[in-house]
């Protein structure tokens, strides 16, 4: 606050002076302009009165006495040299006697005031004197050199002459005795007024000497100063404003500095406490010149402690070290040594100079002394340590002051290194003796040259190292190559992919061979692939016998497929007749027969069922090794169907006076979904084998069931036990094999094609389970098979229980139209069909049959039994044509059922697909079809 | 001071001459241009005076006293010339006044003059109106050029060398007028046609205007009245023109009077077909013994070097030569020097052998001029830029 006291004090001294200073000026400048004015307005009245002296009339007038009177005088009367009235002219002569003079008296009254006579008619000068009594001003008539005359004008008042208006304050014009002559403003200062100091007081005066005079500029102080007092006022303010701000402003700054330094100081001193150099700027308003500073201290201190290591900092970098550091003098005692040596000879015992040579032993000072270093390996002494410790040590002078006064040794642990080095040499070995050829390429340098080969691959290729090594392994390519296979290769690398592929390469004596390549990426820990590894086998020999496989393989596809084709067309072929044989033999055994006819009937029959029988199984087996097999699904009674079988052979096991037992409490599911029919087969042909190879003792069937993890999944497990005579251990697994039976000699006693238990177990699987056994030779077996069931939901099933029940059948009433193209089956299934109620008229082909459906609009059959393969036109065409309505609108719905020999997988499906309602199959099972005739009855005509 | 000085020397010399009696001398006033722009003529006046006074002297004065010669310089300025001429007033012993160069001042002086009764003797101022005053008694007494005379002089010279039309170009001053009367008489009588009348004033800077006018006018030839500044300038502006320098120049005797020649190069005024009129020239002398024994006392005073062509106006000198021993001898004659006896015994002298010519009579009653038309002749510059009569060659 004094500060700005005293600026201000100062500002206003200063500002005072400048404004005295300027009102000086503007008072000086008056003076000089009333000076010029006064002086100006003097010489030109002077000048005009020279010219009118230099005048050659005015010169003549003096010589020419009579004439000038006429002129003169009227000229002096209207000269005008201001504008003034107080003013005299003369023309006078040589001893100032006027000529012609104007307004004379004034000058007259006056004259004594001046002296001017001798400068003018003596010195021939123009003479100007400015009085208080007036101005004179007289200029020599010059004739030669002399002056014969004189022009003279007076002018009364310096006022006349000068016309000055002042802006500031009064002018004024004085004489040697400061007598006002002329005043810019007369009536405040007039003229004749006695300019006196005391006059002057209270005024602001400057005064300056003029040519005639003395000027004086005067103003009341109040004027004068008016303006300071109103500009100091708002300097003043201004000032005070400025002050303030700056003050302000610069206490800001100071405590954004004194921040900045007290944060520079303390991280200076924690710096200097060594404990971290200088933190970089706290804040954004940090001053860089602070940061400077920082930097520069930083610098210091890292230059310090670059250069004046004390020793404890000393030793903290030497204790930085991993390795051991001992400094010896001469005497081998320990000048110096790190941490890391000091935890060396801890560990080791040791402490020098005593141990020297248990670390440094004898043999190895030699080496040291001459190449200045040594590697130690010490379990070799065995003077530190019985576990391995290699050490490498390095010599050099401990100098001081330029002398020599000791040794400096450091250690490097190569321990770990050497084990590395050696497992690396294990691992070369191996990669280099393996039987595997092993190429590693560098995949960063150049054309992706090999850098290393084994021997396997020498051995393979033919090539040797000089050859292989630096190339890149496309030398291995060769004519057969497949461009498609080097292309993927390609790829892959360049893709720095690993790569499992088989291409021809090349022998170095360019025989090929199939080269099995594997390709893996070596990637560093930069992520980048540095090499690839290839795996090289000849794989020839293995894809030729592939090859041969394949080829084989496909010889017994088609093999099979042959097979298959000719399963289904010898089906048919030798159902058909059998299918004869069977029916008319039925047909004959429903008639009236003598006891040798039916004996006779009788045997040919069973021998033709026994046929059939095993077609059947010779067919099922060839249709499951063709995979032509189908599982059907459809809705079972697991209890019934076991019932059912078990009733079948109810009476062979009572024939053969066995306990025969059905326990069904397993089964938890009874409704389930699966092939029935198959699943009889299997179980006839166990349980039939149980029956076979049990002659005393017991059979029992039990059946559990139980649900899989799966939803929907039951697996059923049929056990048959029986106490027969067992099966040898070592044959337990080949007795599904086909053609198979548990002793060669089984056949010959119990017959069988061997096929059964091989279908069996076939089926089995086919269904989701399989079979086991469990034997003891001559005590018995347990055959256990299982199946995969659907579960089912539907409780109710009308045609289960219709199997079930052992119903008398009622004759139907039908009329139905039998398409049947071979003479035979045509004529059992008419007769088995009329039989059965079913009034029948019969078509050779399927042509026929639509010939015959649409030869009337009438509705005349309800129901069509439709061969599956007949000439001309086939029973699924034919089904498909009824369908088309190419039979008649009115048989468009009519039921066909299929009779077919075929009993592939496929068949039934076939047979819906092509527009059947239901599906019969060759050779015809009487009381299959009475169940069918019974259910379509219901369907055609329900009740 | 000047004054001081002239009547110191003239003292002094009155102190050592030879023939210096006890008595006082008898006072000769002269009042003459001595300094301004007729100074060569003031001097010319004064010398003459001066060798006539001493040759008065040496014979043992005038009465037994001896003669001084008292000089005052009137400049050219009347108003001076005024004033000499009441200052001689108050002198004692003055017994004349010796006045001249120029008109203007004589003129101005005539009125005082004839107040104080003083016998005014003109060696050198023309203007007809000096003598022909009007006053009675006239104590003005003229030997020199008198303007009525002057103008049928120049104009006779005019016509005889076959000019028809003249122009006048006129100081503007009371000699410029006289002249112009003269002149114009004269034209009318001898059938010259004067086409234009020019005025300049003394110190006259330009005279181009009023040579382009008289040019215009047809004039063939100037009749030209000035002094010799005027004069200067004038010839110094037809000299810059060829149309000018057509123009002959019949010249007063003005120009002679002061620095003319001064301002040219002799072979300049050589270009110009200028004549000036005067009354005596020392290389055509009427009275040989005296020529030579006034040039010898001249030589003798105040310059060795001076020669009959020279010398300096040379009327100037022989007019007041003439004019101082025909004073003395009206005093001899009058036996007095009392100014109504000195003018009744000039205007009775009835011959006289002066140096201009020999006087039958220099001056009557009726007439107080003592040369006349006849006297006069025209004179041109020579190679030196000395006057000498334009005699016989130029004719």
């Amino acid at each position: 606050m004094s500060m700005a006291l005293l600026v201000s004090v100062v500002l206003f001294v200063s500002f005072f002076l400048f404004i005295q200073d300027q009102v000086n000026n503007k008072h000086r400048a008056q003076l000089e302009q009333i000076e010029k004015i006064a002086v100006n307005n003097i010489d030109n009245i002077t000048v005009q009165v020279e010219n009118l002296a230099k005048n050659d009339l005015i010169i003549n007038s003096l010589i020419d006495y009579e004439q000038r009177e006429s002129y003169l005088s009227v000229f002096f009367q209207s000269l005008k040299i201001t504008d003034s009235s107080d003013i005299a002219i003369g023309f006078l002569n040589f001893n100032a006697e006027p000529i012609v003079v104007k307004n004379w008296t004034l000058f007259e009254i006056n004259s004594d005031a001046f002296s001017w006579k001798p400068e003018v008619f003596e010195q021939g000068k123009t003479n100007v004197d400015v009085t208080k009594q007036g101005i004179l001003i007289a200029a020599p008539v010059m004739y030669g050199d002399m002056a014969e005359g004189a022009i003279v004008v007076y002018v009364k008042s310096l006022q006349d002459v000068i016309s000055y208006s002042s802006s500031l304050g009064v002018q004024v014009l004085v004489n040697d005795e400061y007598e006002v002559m002329f005043s810019s403003q007369p009536e405040q200062l007039p003229v004749g007024t006695y300019i006196s100091e005391k006059k002057l007081s209270g005024t602001f005066s400057v005064k300056s000497d003029g040519r005639w005079w003395r000027a004086f500029s005067v103003e009341s102080l109040t004027t004068a100063y008016q303006d300071v007092l109103q500009l100091f006022v708002m300097v003043f303010f201004l000032l005070m404003v400025v002050i303030f701000a700056t003050n302000y402003s610069a206490r800001i700054s100071a405590k954004i500095a004194s921040q900045a330094l007290k944060a520079l100081r303390d991280s200076i001193s924690e710096a200097s406490k060594g404990r971290s150099p200088i933190n970089q700027p706290v804040s954004k308003r940090e001053p860089s010149e602070v940061v400077a500073i920082k930097a520069s201290v930083n610098f210091l201190l890292h230059d310090l402690l670059s250069t004046s290591l004390s020793r404890d900092r000393f030793e903290s970098v030497i204790d930085s070290m991993s390795e051991p550091l001992l400094v010896l003098d001469h005497n081998f005692n320990a000048v110096l040594q790190n941490k890391s040596m000091t935890n060396f000879a801890k560990e080791y015992r040791v402490s020098m100079p005593d141990d020297i040579n248990l670390i440094f032993p004898q043999e190895t000072w030699q080496d040291l002394a001459a190449h200045n270093k040594v590697e130690i390996d010490y379990s070799m002494y065995g003077t530190l340590t019985v576990k391995p410790l290699i050490l490498e040590w390095l010599l050099n002078k401990y100098i001081s002051d330029g002398q020599e006064i000791g040794y400096v040794l450091v250690a490097s642990d190569l321990t770990k290194q050497k084990d590395l080095l050696f497992e690396l040499k294990m691992k070369n070995k191996a990669i280099d003796e393996a039987s595997t050829a092993i190429i590693i390429s560098d995949m960063l340098n150049g054309d992706q040259p090999i850098v290393y080969a084994n021997r396997a691959f020498f051995r393979l290729t033919g090539y040797d190292s000089e050859e292989v090594m630096g190339q890149n392994c496309r030398f291995l390519q060769g004519p057969k190559t497949s461009p498609v296979k080097v292309d993927l290769m390609r790829k892959a690398i360049s893709n720095r992919e690993s790569l499992e592929i088989t291409l021809i390469n090349y022998r170095k004596d360019k025989t090929p061979f199939s080269n099995s390549l594997t390709l893996s990426p070596i990637v560093n820990d930069a992520g980048l692939v540095t090499h690839y590894i290839g795996f090289l086998h000849d794989v020839t020999e293995l894809q030729r016998a592939a090859s041969y496989l394949k080829q084989a393989k496909n010889k017994a596809v088609q093999s099979a497929q042959m097979k298959s084709e000719f399963l289904a067309s010898m089906s048919h072929e030798i159902r058909t007749p059998m299918n004869g044989v069977i029916g008319t033999l039925s047909l004959m055994l429903n008639e009236e027969l003598g006891e040798q006819q039916r004996e006779y009937a009788t045997v040919a029959k069973d021998s033709a069922q026994s046929l059939l029988s095993l077609i059947n199984d010779i067919l099922d087996f060839s249709k499951i090794e063709a995979g032509k097999l189908g599982i059907e699904k459809h809705e079972l009674d697991i209890e019934s169907l076991t019932r059912s079988v078990y009733r079948a052979f109810k009476s062979e096991a009572e024939a053969k006076k066995l306990t025969f037992n059905i326990d069904l409490s397993g089964v938890k599911e009874a409704f389930l979904i699966g092939d029935g029919g198959r699943l009889r087969q299997v179980m006839n042909n166990i349980i039939g084998n149980a029956l076979k190879f049990t002659t005393e003792g017991e059979v029992s069937v039990a059946v559990e069931t139980e649900s899989s993890n799966s939803d929907g999944i039951v697996i059923c497990t049929w056990h048959v036990t029986d106490t027969g005579i067992g099966i040898k251990k070592s044959r337990l697994k080949s007795i599904f094999e086909s053609f198979t039976q548990a002793d060669s000699s089984t056949t010959r006693e119990f017959g069988g094609t061997g096929l059964g238990l091989s279908i069996s177990k076939q089926l089995c699987q086919l269904m989701g389970g399989d079979i086991t056994i469990q034997s003891d030779l001559g005590k018995g077996s347990t055959f256990s098979f299982s199946a995969q069931l659907g579960l089912s939901d539907n409780a109710h099933n009308i045609l289960f229980t219709k199997l079930e029940e052992p119903k008398p059948f009622e004759r139907v009433n039908m009329r139905a139209l039998l398409v049947e193209d071979n003479m035979i089956n045509q004529m059992v299934a008419k007769k088995m069909l009329s039989e059965s109620g079913v009034e029948i008229e019969v078509a050779i082909n399927g042509a026929k049959a639509l010939e015959r459906l649409i030869a009337n609009t009438d509705k005349e059959f309800d129901v069509i039994f439709m061969d599956c393969h007949m000439p001309i036109l086939d029973g699924y065409d034919a089904t498909q044509a009824i369908r088309n309505g190419d039979g008649g609108n009115q048989y468009l719905d009519i039921p066909i059922i299929a009779m077919t020999a075929n009993a592939m997988k496929g068949d039934k499906e076939k047979c819906f697909a092509a527009g059947m309602d239901d599906y019969m199959s060759k050779p015809i099972d009487l009381s299959l079809l009475q169940n069918l005739l019974t259910k379509w009855q219901h369907k055609i005509k329900p009740e | 001071m000047r004054f001081l000085f002239i009547t110191l020397i003239s003292y002094l010399l009155l102190i050592i001459s030879p023939h210096s009696y006890a008595k006082d001398p008898y006072i000769i006033g002269l009042d003459a241009d001595l300094s301004a722009v007729a100074k060569d003529g003031g001097i010319a006046i004064q010398r003459g005076a001066q060798i006539a006074i001493e040759e008065i002297n040496a014979q043992g004065g005038v009465l037994g006293r001896p003669l001084k010669l008292v000089s005052k310089d009137h400049r050219g300025n009347p108003a001076r010339g005024k004033h000499n001429i009441k200052a001689f007033a108050a002198t004692p012993n003055l017994i004349a006044i010796l006045g001249g160069v120029h008109t203007p001042v004589v003129l101005q002086e005539l009125e005082l003059i004839n107040q104080y009764k003083i016998p005014f003797l003109i060696p050198w101022a023309a203007g007809t109106p000096i003598i022909d005053n009007g006053f009675e008694p006239n104590y003005v007494f003229r030997l020199s050029i008198r303007d009525e005379q002057a103008g049928s002089v120049l104009v006779k010279e005019a016509k005889a060398e076959g000019h028809q039309k003249v122009a006048l170009l006129l100081e503007q001053t009371g000699w410029g007028r006289s002249n112009q009367d003269s002149i114009l008489k004269a034209s009318l009588e001898q059938g010259i046609n004067v086409t234009h009348v020019s005025w300049f004033n003394w110190r006259q800077k330009s005279m181009k205007n009023e040579l382009t006018r008289i040019k215009e006018s047809g004039a063939t030839a100037i009749m030209l009245v000035a002094n010799a500044p005027e004069g200067a300038t004038i010839v110094k502006e037809i000299l810059k023109s060829p149309e000018f320098k057509a123009l002959t120049v019949y010249s007063h005797w003005g120009i002679a009077s002061g620095q003319f020649t001064e301002s040219f190069k002799p072979e300049e005024l050589l270009t110009v077909n200028l004549s000036v009129l005067q009354t005596y020239s020392f290389i055509t002398p009427t009275n040989p013994l005296l020529n030579n024994k006034v040039l010898r006392s001249y030589a003798k005073k105040f310059d060795k070097s001076v020669t009959a062509e020279s010398i300096i106006s040379a009327p100037g000198v022989a007019h007041s030569y003439d004019l101082i021993h025909l004073l003395a001898a009206a005093v001899e004659l009058g036996n007095s020097v009392e100014s109504a006896n000195i003018q009744t015994s000039l205007e009775n002298i009835k011959s006289f052998k002066g140096l201009v010519k020999e006087y039958k009579p220099p001056f009557s009653p009726a007439n107080h001029d003592a040369l006349m038309s006849h006297d006069y002749f025209m004179a041109k510059y020579n190679e030196s830029g000395f006057l000498v009569p334009k005699t016989h060659e130029e004719k």
